[in-house]
């Protein structure tokens, strides 16, 4: 009796997870649409250009903008704060799982979001991204250990844990001064990891990139990787645009562009305003005419 | 390996579904192995220091009750040291010590059996003694009076090189199992317990792996009866088990690793000197989420071992009794690490006299008990001030003639409560901080910078969250001593309780697991 009245509350909570908190982020709820959105777009006369990435995409890029300089249809597919390891993930369950091949992709990136190793949200992976066909590649390359492996299974079949972190910052987010208590608690504990294990010089590497880029040209995609304009500059690894070259994909070096002036067409550090938008979106579709649509 | 990790929960299933099928020496051969295993994941050359241990005391614990191993038993238990020291820690030159230590010892006992009955039981425990303290000196203290010489040494204006640290890695749990292994010998020199002449059980009762890193601290007469005999399944056993276990994995993941980072951001500002902006509720919300911490994860670590050891039909003592209700120092030490505290009040405070021998000698008792306790804790000058505090307040509470006050007290009780948490809040600030001067700025801050930022009231918030529902659950329960009474609680109740405990542990659990506090000690 106790059993089924736990399993009552959790399955409860299950289904207010799923049916409430899912469409209440905004996050979650736009990967629900990812599938139907890409079969319209694929529905639509070509060249099908898709933009994949993370908030800095979203913000940075006006697809219709795009459609209407290119002659094309496109669409942008983004989830905050992913890189690399969620993108592959993000394509392939989108698109090349379901035989879909859009001509185009653009992955706009900063800093060390094409590196092995980035950050992963487990939980939006588990639910949104994968299915069991992935498990044994993920858990070769993202989730070595016994006890992400174990996180990873239980978040693909329960959806409160997949996205646990977001329930709690809801709660919380209640309390006056939460989101800059834990940003701020966020800084002290990364110097604190920081001096414990002081970076060293390690040389960087790109499977996962190369995994994609490999997908893609079996899938007949163009991969065009641009190096995104931040307002702090960052290096690229020489190996980057080689790799990207390697495969025949198209690597854009727009870390420098002169139109964007940082006071006036940013948000922050990251993200560009509506008027730094236009400019970069423009000039993207100008790139991606001279290069990859030619 | 531990509690927090999905490794140990499958290998101790692996344990546990033959275990019930298995009649006692099967069942404590498979302990032993598992316990090995256990300790072995961690670092499994410190296995050779468990079994050195293990065989100085089951050998002290013969030689004292005057019972003669035969030479063949003698022999394999000799084999098994120097084989342990040459298979574990592969290094040729302690397998040679080890052989030499070994070979000289076997006619350093058949000497001391010649002696009479008092001289060989004394000098078998002396040897016991001296062992298991010279092992625990050397690997948890050794660097730290190295450290403390080349202060000295330096202050005294000898600028000459300092003496190199040995950088001693210190095996988990050390301070844990030895204690346990000396009650073993003294319990048996007092005469209160009987020697076991099977070395596996004996093996079993130093290094059961519930309790084997971090407590509580079984004494001998309690643990080794129940390594000895039938196990049985009492009915509630289960049940109780459950709980315990999920009560110490709330209290480990949910409360103690949620409270981590709100003390650690804290306690980082208050040693990096960043104190500018800092309020004293900023300071206060950092040592309250300490305290929360420390208690939940040392406490949630003692809840597990009795909820597991409870499946496994042993009974572990309870460690922890709402230590933050207490009144008095007196009632906390009844209340915090009770297996450690009457550890420390029957092998030492009371050896040294306790408090016969007038008031002075009461004080100097209990400040040189506090004060070794302190040390027990770690390797470091804020350890021993933590001690000398804590005996400081003992001695205090005593002189002033404070009485024990209970709840029927009302107000006044409260008010007691409420400054007994606020003295041993200043104990964890010692306890917490890497150095004096960090515990100086805190107090700078506390009594300097009055009032509140925009930073406090959400760490205030997350406190409340996390602990409130422990603290209300444990007012009803009394700690663990009477969780019968949620067992015999209607059974919506006990579904919400499970319920909670298990979205709690799941789903509010803290994105970074931390080591348990207790193995560094």
């Amino acid at each position: 009796m106790i059993a089924f009245l736990v399993a009552g509350c959790i399955g409860g909570l299950e289904i207010v997870t799923r049916k409430v908190l899912f469409r209440a982020s905004k996050d979650l709820s736009r990967f629900e649409t990812f599938p139907a959105r890409a079969t319209a777009l694929m529905n639509k006369p070509g060249p099908h250009v898709v933009f994949v990435g993370n908030s800095i995409t979203e913000h940075a890029i006006d697809p219709a903008m795009v459609s209407s300089d290119l002659h094309a249809s496109a669409d942008v597919f983004t989830a905050d704060s992913s890189h690399i390891n969620t993108w592959l993930y993000m394509l392939r369950a989108t698109f090349w799982k379901r035989g879909l091949a859009p001509e185009v992709v653009v992955l706009a990136y900063h800093d060390a979001s094409l590196e092995d190793g980035a950050r992963l949200e487990a939980g939006r992976l588990a639910q949104f991204f994968t299915d069991r066909h992935d498990w044994s590649e993920l858990f070769d390359t993202e989730f070595r250990t016994l006890d992400e492996r174990a996180d990873f299974v239980v978040s693909s079949v329960w959806a409160a844990y997949a996205v646990r972190d977001r329930l709690k910052e809801r709660l919380f987010k209640l309390v006056p001064g939460y989101q800059r208590y834990i940003t701020f608690e966020n800084d002290i504990s990364r110097t604190i990891e920081r001096k414990r294990a002081p970076s060293t010089s390690h040389s960087s590497t790109h499977t996962t990139l190369k995994r994609l880029l490999e997908e893609a040209r079996r899938g007949h995609t163009h991969v065009v990787i641009v190096a995104f304009p931040t307002r702090s500059t960052y290096e690229v690894p020489p190996e980057v645009p080689a790799l990207i070259a390697k495969d025949g994909m198209t690597f854009l070096d727009l870390r420098i562009v002169p139109e964007l002036d940082h006071a006036k067409h940013y948000d922050d550090d990251l993200h560009l305003n509506e008027a730094g938008r236009a400019i970069y979106t423009r000039l993207l579709a100008i790139k991606l005419r001279d290069h990859p649509m030619r | 390996m531990n509690y927090n990790q999905l490794q140990f929960w499958l290998l101790f299933v692996a344990l546990l579904v033959p275990y019930w099928f298995l009649s006692r020496r099967p069942q404590n051969a498979l302990l032993l192995v598992g316990s090995y295993v256990f300790y072995g994941f961690w670092d499994y050359r410190f296995l050779f220091l468990i079994l050195l241990s293990t065989a100085i005391d089951y050998i002290g614990g013969l030689g004292v009750a005057g019972v003669r191993l035969s030479r063949s038993r003698s022999l394999g238990l000799g084999a098994l040291v120097v084989a342990s020291a040459a298979v574990l820690v592969q290094d040729i030159a302690i397998t040679a010590v080890v052989l030499a230590l070994v070979v000289s010892y076997v006619p350093l006992v058949r000497w001391l059996y010649t002696l009479d009955d008092a001289r060989r039981r004394k000098w078998f425990l002396v040897i016991s003694m001296v062992a298991n303290l010279g092992i625990l000196g050397f690997f948890k203290y050794c660097d730290f009076f190295i450290d403390s010489f080349n202060d000295l040494v330096i202050a005294l204006g000898v600028t000459d090189g300092p003496v190199p640290l040995l950088g001693i890695i210190l095996p988990a749990g050390i301070s844990f199992y030895t204690f346990q292994a000396m009650s073993y010998t003294i319990d048996i020199y007092r005469g209160e317990l009987k020697p076991t002449e099977s070395f596996a059980d004996f093996a079993l009762f130093v290094c059961f792996f519930p309790h084997l890193v971090a407590g509580p601290i079984m004494r001998a007469h309690l643990l080794l009866p129940q390594v000895l005999s039938e196990r049985r399944m009492k009915p509630g056993d289960i049940e109780e088990g459950t709980l315990l276990v999920m009560i110490g994995l709330f209290k480990k993941v949910a409360l103690s690793d949620n409270m981590a980072p709100i003390a650690n951001a804290v306690f980082y500002r208050l040693a990096s000197g960043d104190t500018a902006g800092m309020t004293s509720v900023d300071v206060l919300i950092g040592i309250y989420a300490f305290a929360i911490q420390i208690y939940g994860d040392f406490s949630g670590y003692s809840s597990i071992a009795r909820g597991i050891s409870k499946w496994l039909g042993f009974e572990l003592v309870i460690n922890f009794r709402q230590p933050y209700i207490a009144v008095s120092p007196s009632d906390f030490w009844k209340r915090w690490h009770i297996s450690l505290s009457s550890w420390l009040r029957d092998y030492l405070y009371i050896p040294l006299g306790g408090n016969r021998g007038g008031v002075l000698f009461e004080y100097r008792n209990l400040m040189l008990t506090m004060l070794l306790g302190g040390l027990w804790h770690g390797a470091s000058w804020t350890f021993v001030a933590w001690g000398l505090y804590h005996g400081a307040i003992l001695c205090a509470f005593r002189l002033a003639k404070v009485r024990d006050l209970t709840p029927a007290n009302g107000w006044r009780w409260l008010v007691r409560v409420v400054v007994m948490f606020h003295l041993t809040c200043f104990g964890w600030l010692l306890f917490r901080a890497d150095s004096f001067e960090t515990v100086g700025n805190a107090l700078s801050v506390l009594f300097g910078q009055f009032g509140i930022s925009e930073l406090t009231w959400a760490p205030l918030a997350m406190i409340a969250f996390y602990y409130f529902a422990l603290f209300a659950l444990e007012l009803l329960t009394r700690g663990e001593e009477q969780l019968s009474r949620l067992i015999a609680a209607p059974v919506l109740v006990q579904a919400a309780v499970y319920a909670y405990f298990i979205v709690m542990i799941f789903l509010f659990k803290a994105s970074r697991a931390y080591e348990f506090i207790y193995f560094q000690f």
